[in-house]
């Protein structure tokens, strides 16, 4: 479940954790951006809407982090999913507070979001930190793409409808990541090599350039680190030279 | 092993950029509360769909039930009428120019089996009067498919009292113009002047010709009843009831 990345994370929130029970109170701001939206993001299940920085809850998730920091013990689990349940509970007594206070809005649980009554275990903190993993790594390949003038509203126009233009056009994309000169092709061109692939693998140049944007986006994630995005490429069971 | 969901890759107001588990990129319209990098899963097809869709077909089916001819009723040698399960005329076929002269005269289509009969009688009565002619009406039932005896019979009760009625009606109509001697009122213009005897003599035969009418609706009506049992029937599948003027 946990990425590579995450697990580095994680060792480096122990060793903050430390400095800031020695008495280091600027250790906290080596870590703050990576606490910050996952505890943002607990706060938003919770509450059922999107918190901004600037709201109440978010006020709430940032104190709440500075007393995970001082109760954590690194044999208890993962600390983001202690940071969770803290952050879970200040944000439900202040909801309570309201309650009583007659100020909760009257929209106070949503579809999607955790009702505030509801039991939650480690899993409910374990699909936060995956989502957050996740837009990252949309934030990264949404860069990339900006630089072959690719937008998602794009993609969603070419992309190929039938199942098997798809598992084409992955297999296409499979065999550009594959062979180096048609990688360093694309990368310095930002372009397909739709040349050498109709002439050395008898690819459908045609097809090949109607899908166009869909293949450059498949090659990115095939070559940079996505595995969450990965696992949704099509398996493609290797290229043989014919493109078939 | 759960269905893979799909991730969230773009969002906006009212809607959000989808990548599906089989590698689509798809716009969808969402109100729900989405984060980039969350999985979604997409919601079954709206049920309302599905209620339209049969609620379209069983409007479709009682269409079609509705213009299904159960029945056949012949009036005489006039007219055909294709009769529906719940005794409507649906169907209407001349059989010669004078039931097309009725038809045309009157509009049966959609009426209950009595009502209609009721009008093409009273019309063609009407019509053999002004030319001063006996009709003739007969009434036979030919069943669609299978032989009911018990449909049949009912269609049949229908037809007469519908020929009841048109004849009820008729005789309504006579009486109304046929006034006593003993009550006609001298004319005030002329109060010199006598009563025609040729005018006289026409009231009585009208009174008559009356009189003779009844009697012979009397007759038909006996027979009717006499001819319902199936075991008069000439015709196989067929039962004939005759009603004369």
């Amino acid at each position: 479940m946990y990425s590579p990345a995450h697990v580095e994370i994680e060792s480096a929130i122990n060793q903050v954790c430390e400095a800031y029970k020695a008495g280091d109170k600027n250790a906290l701001d080596n870590i703050y951006d990576v606490l910050m939206p996952f505890s943002l993001h607990v706060c938003s299940r919770t509450c059922g809407r999107y918190i901004h920085d600037e709201d109440e809850e978010a006020s709430i998730a940032r104190l709440a982090i500075l007393e995970a920091l001082e109760k954590y013990q690194a044999d208890k689990g993962s600390f983001f999913i202690f940071l969770g349940h803290i952050i879970r509970s200040r944000i439900i007594d202040f909801k309570r507070k309201e309650k009583k206070q007659g100020i909760i809005p009257f929209k106070f649980l949503s579809k999607n979001g955790s009702s505030l009554s509801e039991k939650i275990d480690d899993r409910f903190f374990e699909g936060i930190i995956d989502d957050l993993a996740r837009q990252q790594e949309i934030k990264k390949l949404k860069e990339m793409l900006l630089d072959f003038d690719i937008c998602f509203e794009e993609l969603v126009q070419v992309s190929p409808r039938q199942p098997k233009s798809r598992e084409n056009a992955h297999k296409i994309a499979c065999l550009i990541a594959e062979q180096e000169e048609l990688k360093a092709y694309l990368l310095a061109k930002k372009q397909l090599p739709l040349k050498e692939l109709e002439s050395n693998w008898q690819i459908n140049r045609k097809a090949a350039d109607r899908y166009r944007k869909y293949i450059i986006t498949a090659v990115l994630i095939n070559i940079y680190d996505f595995p969450y995005l990965q696992g949704y490429l099509l398996p493609v069971q290797g290229v043989n030279n014919n493109g078939s | 092993m759960a269905a893979k969901k799909s991730i969230v890759m773009e969002k906006g107001n009212g809607w959000a950029i989808i990548l599906t588990p089989d590698g689509e990129y798809k716009k969808i319209k969402t109100h729900d509360y989405l984060e980039v990098g969350q999985l979604y899963q997409a919601k079954a097809p709206i049920p309302q769909y599905a209620a339209a869709a049969v609620l379209l077909l069983a409007l479709i089916l009682a269409g079609i039930d509705y213009f299904s001819v159960q029945a056949y009723a012949q009036v005489s040698n006039l007219a055909e009428l294709g009769v529906n399960r719940w005794g409507r005329v649906v169907a209407v076929q001349p059989k010669n120019s004078g039931g097309q002269h009725v038809l045309e005269a009157v509009n049966v289509k959609h009426d209950k089996l009595e009502k209609a009969v009721e009008k093409i009688c009273r019309q063609t009565l009407r019509e053999s009067k002004a030319a001063n002619r006996v009709k003739k009406i007969e009434f036979s039932v030919n069943t669609a498919g299978k032989v009911n005896p018990k449909a049949r019979d009912k269609i049949l009760d229908k037809m007469n009292q519908g020929y009841k009625k048109a004849v009820h009606q008729q005789i309504k109509v006579k009486k109304t113009h046929i006034i006593p001697q003993n009550k006609v009122k001298p004319d005030r213009e002329d109060p010199q002047k006598n009563i025609n005897p040729d005018v006289e003599r026409e009231n009585q035969e009208i009174v008559k010709s009356k009189e003779v009418t009844d009697s012979n609706q009397l007759t038909n009506q006996n027979k009717a009843h006499g001819n319902r049992n199936p075991e008069n029937s000439k015709e196989k599948g067929n039962a004939v009831s005759k009603g004369k003027k």
